[in-house]
């Protein structure tokens, strides 16, 4: 018990000096986090308060019990996914791993440690984003005190069930596949299992019959009859119970919620006992996996067309993302997500033909779909192939190549990619839609140049800030700044592309549609160069000199 | 040829290299030594043209780096101490790629990486991963991929770390050749024994300055302690001779 207390202490001392560098910094950052936390909490507050006060007129029920046990549900079903990937990395790949190996700490108390740490973690944002909705139906009933304590425990110990659940699955297959291995295979487990998430929700539930107000009831209605079922419906019996201030019953639901997740607990310590040491000693050495020596690959000869440092770079990532299942994992959902959207945009929205001259919403949407497509095709994935450089940018920075060069090496991919993206939901928009000559010539235009502007701004934003650090996630690779601008660059092209749209509207009343089309494409392929090319200069010009950490 | 002109490196307040004036000529080995933290690693950095200097600036073989950082680093083979290479690419792509980098013809590319495949032991490693290799392996082909453009200029930063003693041997008798052959190496080491063997010339730096150049003779005459190893020199010039005071008083 005193090791796990002194490696707690370690973490928490540790997460506290990563908030800043400066150690002056370190309050304010947690001051400022403290703050926004707040924020949230406040917002959702009144928010739930709203909702519990709120009442289906048609079949004359509260929806509180339901937005409780839809919170619930979402958090549970949020843990429980990313519970495999946390509990992986906290267990096998943190950086002090082999550090603790070598100390005379037991297996099961650095496995305790980082457990408790975990739920520590997790309770923080659960505390901030889940407290406020048991907090607002205490204050609609006018709960106790005892309400608001052991509503506020369960919420910190939420995360103990899903976690322990990912722990039973983990602890054992660790012990037989390589944990390194074991992350590829959870993640695409975990991007799989979205899709088809996504894909039965849209079959059973399409969005154009939640616009019907019988539809709307039978939700309601079919949620209820779902909840008793639910696996977090224990936490719905202990708030009502403990609100309407049945104090015995809420407390003995507590009781034996806290007892199976202390039981849960144990059970997982004991199972580390067996399994941790083994898991453990799979990544003690560099050679991790199989050594399998690769066939001479067929030479990818597509961009053959490019100068010899650019095509080298393009080559090289697209072995890269090939290659490595973190990268091309991450790359997978952003298809996915421009797939559901295509159906969602084009197909269901898209029941009548676009044939006439005027512009409606569904015009809108459509190309609302092309700058989102471009949006998700080509700026995630722009800055994402620069930072994944990683700590091997040296090799780049110590060669005979111009930042001009690299940039465009970085563009090549996302660009095309973009491109042909668009190619496709262009064909199929073709198919279903049979748009008219305005909006051929405007989808063209937009199609066509988004991926070129939203590329740019993805690798010259990069450039601006040109840290390369070794993550464990290639989400994490790019800086929080990059991440930032590049979402309000982002919007910015939205809001543009909205501008487009009138514009457009405006144009067809004066020119006529096919003239209006045709001005149009001219006007975004002007705009995309010289905005491209100008921050493509502005880009090359900072990335001089890189930051290696 | 490298030539250093007040090179200088500032963090914020802290000054890392100060005023840096060294020459080295064409085959001839520069040992770089210095204790932790002394800016060796600066140094090379800036040589390298990974790092902006704050002050002063270097010439490659004649061209300046901060002016025309392309065409020097064409002349320029780089040897990191710690050899962060693309994981996921074979060790045949991997010089393959550096070479296109460099602008190599792919033929003569292919003759140069069998040739240090078969130097270094790694022709049956060639075609796997290099997330395959253990420490001693990618700094061998790192060493490769330094040598593949047949650079004038080799830069290297701790060159035998993580290397098996036959390795190291391969790599001091390598820098010895490729010293023969014309070219400039500077390296920076911890390990004074090869310093002291292999190196025409040493420069000391110690907290950003360099406080001794020379052979080891000269080395010895500014010590004015004519029998003295690199080793006692170095404690010496670098205030460290203290510690022999310390590990006497603790015992060992």
């Amino acid at each position: 018990m005193k090791n796990v207390l002194i490696l707690l202490r370690t973490n928490f001392r540790t997460s506290y000096n990563s908030l800043a560098k400066n150690k002056k910094l370190r309050p304010i950052f947690a001051i400022s986090i403290g703050v926004a936390g707040v924020v949230a909490f406040y917002f959702l507050l009144k928010l739930s308060r709203f909702l519990y006060n709120l009442k289906i007129p048609l079949v004359n029920i509260s929806l509180a019990p339901l937005i409780l046990n839809i919170v619930m549900l979402v958090a549970f079903i949020y843990l429980l996914l990313g519970s495999f990937s946390i509990m992986l990395s906290t267990l096998y790949f943190s950086s002090d791993t082999m550090l603790l190996l070598s100390l005379p700490l037991k297996e099961r108390d650095v496995f305790s440690g980082r457990f408790v740490f975990t739920v520590f973690e997790e309770s923080i944002w659960l505390f901030f984003l889940m407290y406020p909705f048991f907090v607002g139906y205490g204050m609609v009933n006018q709960a106790n005190m005892i309400f608001y304590a052991e509503t506020l425990l369960f919420v910190l110990l939420f995360p103990v069930i899903p976690l322990t659940i990912a722990v039973f699955v983990i602890l054992p297959l660790a012990k037989k596949i390589h944990p390194k291995k074991l992350q590829n295979i959870i993640m695409i487990i975990n991007v799989v299992f979205s899709i088809l998430f996504v894909g039965i929700m849209q079959i059973t539930n399409p969005a154009y019959q939640i616009v019907s107000k019988d539809a709307l009831t039978n939700l309601f209605s079919h949620g209820f009859s779902l909840m008793r079922f639910l696996p977090t419906n224990i936490g719905v019996y202990l708030t009502i119970s403990l609100a309407e201030r049945n104090i015995l019953i809420g407390t003995f639901v507590f009781t034996i919620y806290l007892v199976i997740s202390a039981g849960l607990f144990y059970l997982c310590t004991l199972l580390s006992l067996n399994t941790y040491k083994e898991g453990l000693g799979k990544i003690r050495t560099a050679q991790y996996v199989k050594i399998v020596k690769r066939k001479a690959e067929k030479e990818f000869k597509g961009f053959s067309f490019l100068p010899t440092k650019i095509k080298a770079i393009a080559e090289k990532d697209v072995k890269m993302i090939r290659r490595d299942q973190k990268l091309s994992v991450s790359i997978l959902p952003i298809i996915a997500y421009l797939a559901v959207f295509f159906f969602i945009f084009v197909v269901v929205l898209g029941k009548k033909s676009l044939g006439n001259e005027s512009f409606d919403l569904s015009s809108f949407m459509l190309l609302f779909f092309f700058v989102f497509s471009s949006y998700m095709a080509s700026l995630q994935i722009a800055p994402m192939l620069f930072y994944t450089e990683s700590r091997s940018v040296w090799v780049l920075f110590a060669s005979k190549i111009t930042s001009q060069e690299l940039l465009w090496s970085k563009f090549v991919i996302p660009f095309l990619l973009g491109e042909v993206m668009n190619a496709l939901f262009f064909i199929l928009m073709i198919l279903v839609r049979h748009p008219s000559i305005n909006m051929i010539f405007v989808s063209v235009g937009l199609a066509l140049f988004l991926p070129f502007i939203f590329s740019i701004i993805g690798v010259s934003t990069s450039a601006m800030f040109p840290i390369f650090r070794e993550v464990k996630s290639p989400k994490k690779i790019i800086p929080g700044k990059v991440v930032l601008i590049q979402t309000v660059m982002g919007y910015t092209m939205f809001g543009i592309a909205f501008g487009f749209f009138f514009l457009n509207r405006l144009l067809i009343k004066i020119w006529g549609g096919t003239i209006a089309g045709i001005a149009i494409f001219i006007l975004v392929g002007i705009l995309s160069f010289v905005v491209g090319f100008s921050l493509m200069f502005a880009g090359s010009r900072r990335l001089k000199y890189v930051e290696i950490q | 040829m490298i030539e250093t002109k007040n090179l200088t490196k500032a963090f914020g307040k802290l000054l890392a290299v100060n005023n840096l004036n060294i020459t080295v000529n064409s085959g001839e080995i520069y040992g770089f030594l210095g204790p932790n933290g002394a800016g060796k690693t600066t140094t090379i950095k800036m040589l390298a043209g990974l790092l902006k200097p704050t002050k002063g600036t270097a010439l490659i073989d004649g061209i300046d780096i901060l002016k025309n950082p392309i065409q020097a680093k064409g002349h320029i083979g780089l040897i990191p101490d710690s050899p962060m290479v693309y994981q996921k690419l074979t060790g045949r792509e991997f010089l393959y790629f550096v070479a296109d980098i460099f602008e190599v013809q792919r033929d003569s590319a292919e003759k140069k990486a069998n040739e240090m495949f078969e130097m270094f032991s790694l022709q049956d490693k060639a075609d796997v991963m290099i997330e395959n290799y253990s420490h001693g392996m990618r700094q061998k082909i790192v060493i490769s991929a330094a040598l593949i453009h047949d650079p004038s200029v080799l830069i290297f930063d701790e060159p035998t770390v993580g290397l098996d003693p036959a390795s190291a041997k391969l790599v001091k008798d390598l820098l010895r050749v490729l010293a023969e052959k014309g070219k400039t190496i500077f390296m920076s080491t911890h390990i004074l024994e090869i310093a002291e063997r292999m190196c025409d010339r040493i420069g000391i730096i110690n907290q950003g300055e360099l406080i001794a150049e020379g052979t080891i003779q000269e080395l010895r005459e500014k010590a004015k302690d004519k029998t003295a190893n690199l080793e006692e020199l170095f404690l010496e010039l670098t205030g460290g001779e203290d510690t022999k005071d310390l590990i006497k008083f603790l015992g060992y």
